[in-house]
């Protein structure tokens, strides 16, 4: 990691620029591609323009690892009032001198967003303002060693064995009452903590406090709102109570996803069917086990992503239903702007009120609509939404075999009627989502669905050696060894599969006597 | 087409000694005098026709990656503004005629914005 730093004076015209450059020269020392080099240029540019035309003065600070820059500028002053409205592409406060240069066309912070991975802006009038925005310098690391959410409590598990089964790319493992999981294989879906009967497997941050309402954004999912019964309506009016300054339902953005999909696939070059990135776990399968499929899938951010997008500038609490939206969220932030709960956490919170009150649907009654909105303009086109994991494994390898080209759209999630089945939810996905459906609820609030800012890569997955050759020789004693094995795949030695013991064998993670077959003494088991 | 035969066809002043020196093959272009859409929007290795003729012009030039910039409408920069430019390596060109007429003969030379179909 090094760390370079940069004055910028106000009002300097003439020396602007001054900064980025010398990062740019950094950069290429480092051997970053051009187009990041570029990307890095153009938002560090834009940023200590910014510096430069309105505030008093400030500084550029850099954190250059192997993997991401990490570029904060920030101003003594003045700050600004209304982060949103100076996102917004046009809108401009820059002084005449600023506008006879060419600057101050109101795209300098749109810019930044626009080339940057992630980007966080903190500002207080009368203070200053801190720009703080990461681009990776290299993409595909990110594919290559993706992280989980998965948290693993020992202490919970009774060695049932039940996950191993449940795992769509084999990744756990259950070694003596103790699941492990590999990181290099996991998806983020749900299955094994679906599958898992005594809460030993569950998403990271379980256990934690509902943050504070004042001055924060609370973004929930459809399904937590009609986990208490009939009373969508009821539960908002409690969530409105505790304080928080605006709530948003992330309906709206899953809606303007499924737009920007059909649009895409109105496209002749798209290739059929177009996969909808509306769950993020879906996506992590297809790049793991699909990765033939990858240019099927349309080029967006999750809708849970693109309402963090939204909200630039703001603090905002999210409610995240399974480790794949936690991961998504987690993995770009900078802050702690963006916090992440568990729907626990908020239901306990809001049961209480929303049980404790009678009468009808009030929150905000002139925005509320009923029922199916967007999906029903869309009925002309050839839309097909497949939930439940093994739904969506054969669905896959239907499109893989090139059977499915009919189809034009396909919406794909892991979880039971997507994530009304969430197994970190207690009601019925299926009771769950009618409700969802028949309720009353806020209409769109200028949602948008947001591209990918990096191409989406394969996943990895398991290496035998780092050094292909030793990697061939370990194939050919895996099988050797499979075939000493009973492959009854009974799960008891811990793994999923004869084939993935005989792999941790090769790796040094299991030993042969971990077979209930294995006999001391025999080469071969029965 | 090389940046020397463009200046040649549209009768280009070169401001910058060294220009020739590289001569780079540019294909594509783009005209604006507001700096952050030239950022946002101008390809790498293209030529940029502006009126705008001070120094943050060169520094976007090179954060763009540009290989050169015309000076439309006899807008003459500073000398300052011309020697960065050599130090950075961006070519400098200026010409009598209007940025529409410049850009109108780029075109019918073949140059291009970045993802024009036609």
């Amino acid at each position: 990691m090094s760390i370079l730093s940069f004055a910028i004076r106000s009002g300097d015209y003439a020396q602007g620029g001054s900064a980025s450059k010398g990062l740019k020269e950094q950069l290429k020392k480092i051997g970053a591609a051009p187009e990041i080099i570029r990307r890095v240029m153009i938002a560090a540019y834009e940023a200590e323009m910014n510096v430069v035309i309105h505030s008093v003065g400030g500084r550029m600070t850099v954190a250059l690892d192997e993997e991401k820059a990490d570029i904060e500028v920030c101003d003594d002053g003045p700050g600004i009032p209304d982060i949103e409205q100076a996102m917004k592409e046009g809108f401009s406060t820059a002084p005449a001198a600023a506008r006879e240069l060419g600057f101050g066309a109101g795209l300098g912070l749109p810019n930044i967003k626009k080339n940057s991975d992630y980007l966080t802006i903190e500002s207080q009038v009368g203070k200053g303002t801190s720009v703080k925005f990461r681009i990776l310098l290299r993409p595909q690391a990110l594919g290559e060693r993706m992280r989980n959410s998965l948290h693993i409590a020992p202490a919970g598990c009774r060695g049932c064995y039940h996950c191993l089964f449940a795992c769509p790319t084999r990744a756990l493992r259950v070694r003596g009452n103790h699941p492990e999981v590999r990181s290099e294989l996991c998806i983020d879906c749900s299955a094994c903590i679906s599958a898992c009967r005594t809460g030993a497997l569950t998403v990271l941050g379980t256990v934690g406090q509902l943050p504070p309402g004042e001055g924060r954004v609370l973004v929930v999912p459809p399904a937590l709102l009609s986990q208490f019964g009939p009373v969508v309506g009821r539960v908002l009016d409690s969530l409105a109570e505790l304080g928080y300054r605006d709530i948003r339902v992330t309906q709206a953005w899953e809606d303007a996803l499924r737009g920007a999909v059909m649009l895409l696939a109105n496209q002749v070059s798209q290739p059929r069917p177009v996969i909808s990135p509306c769950c993020p776990a879906a996506v992590n399968l297809v790049a793991a086990r699909f990765p033939s499929l990858i240019g099927h899938v349309a080029p967006f951010v999750s809708p849970l992503e693109a309402v963090r997008d939204s909200l630039v500038g703001k603090r905002a609490v999210f409610v995240a239903c399974c480790p794949a939206q936690r991961t998504a969220l987690d993995v770009g932030r900078l802050d702690r702007n963006v916090e992440i709960i568990v729907p626990s956490v908020l239901c306990n919170a809001v049961m209480p009120l929303a049980m404790s009150q009678r009468g009808g649907v009030s929150w905000r009654d002139s925005s509320l609509q009923t029922g199916e909105t967007s999906h029903q303009t869309s009925s002309d086109m050839n839309v097909m939404r497949v939930t439940g994991m093994q739904h969506v494994v054969n669905v896959l390898e239907k499109v893989e075999d090139g059977r499915m080209n009919d189809v034009t759209v396909l919406e794909l999630a892991i979880c039971d009627e997507g994530c009304f089945g969430s197994p970190l939810l207690g009601e019925d996905p299926f009771i769950a989502r009618q409700r969802w459906v028949d309720a009353r609820r806020p209409a769109d609030v200028g949602a948008m669905a947001v591209r990918r800012k990096m191409p989406l890569v394969a996943k990895a997955g398991l290496r035998l050696d780092n050094d292909m050759s030793k990697a061939i020789d370990k194939l050919a004693k895996i099988d050797i060894l499979v075939k000493s094995l009973p492959r009854k795949d009974c799960g008891l030695c811990g793994c999923p599969t004869c084939v993935a013991f005989a792999e941790d064998m090769i790796l040094g993670k299991a030993s042969r006597a971990d077979c209930a077959f294995f006999h001391e003494g025999t080469e071969h088991v029965p | 087409m090389r940046l020397s035969r463009i200046a040649q066809e549209l009768s280009l002043r070169p401001l910058t000694a060294g220009a020739g020196a590289e001569d780079p093959d540019v294909t594509l272009g783009y005209v604006s005098d507001l700096l952050s859409d030239v950022l946002a929007s101008a390809p790498a290795g293209g030529i940029l026709v502006t009126v705008l003729e001070h120094m943050n012009v060169v520094a976007v030039a090179m954060h763009a990656e540009l290989a050169a910039v015309v000076f439309a409408s006899d807008r003459e920069p500073d000398k300052a503004v011309i020697e960065r430019a050599g130090q950075e390596g961006v070519a400098l060109f200026i010409s009598p005629q209007p940025a529409f007429e410049l850009v109108g003969k780029l075109y019918q030379l073949g140059i291009r914005s970045r993802g024009s179909s036609s």
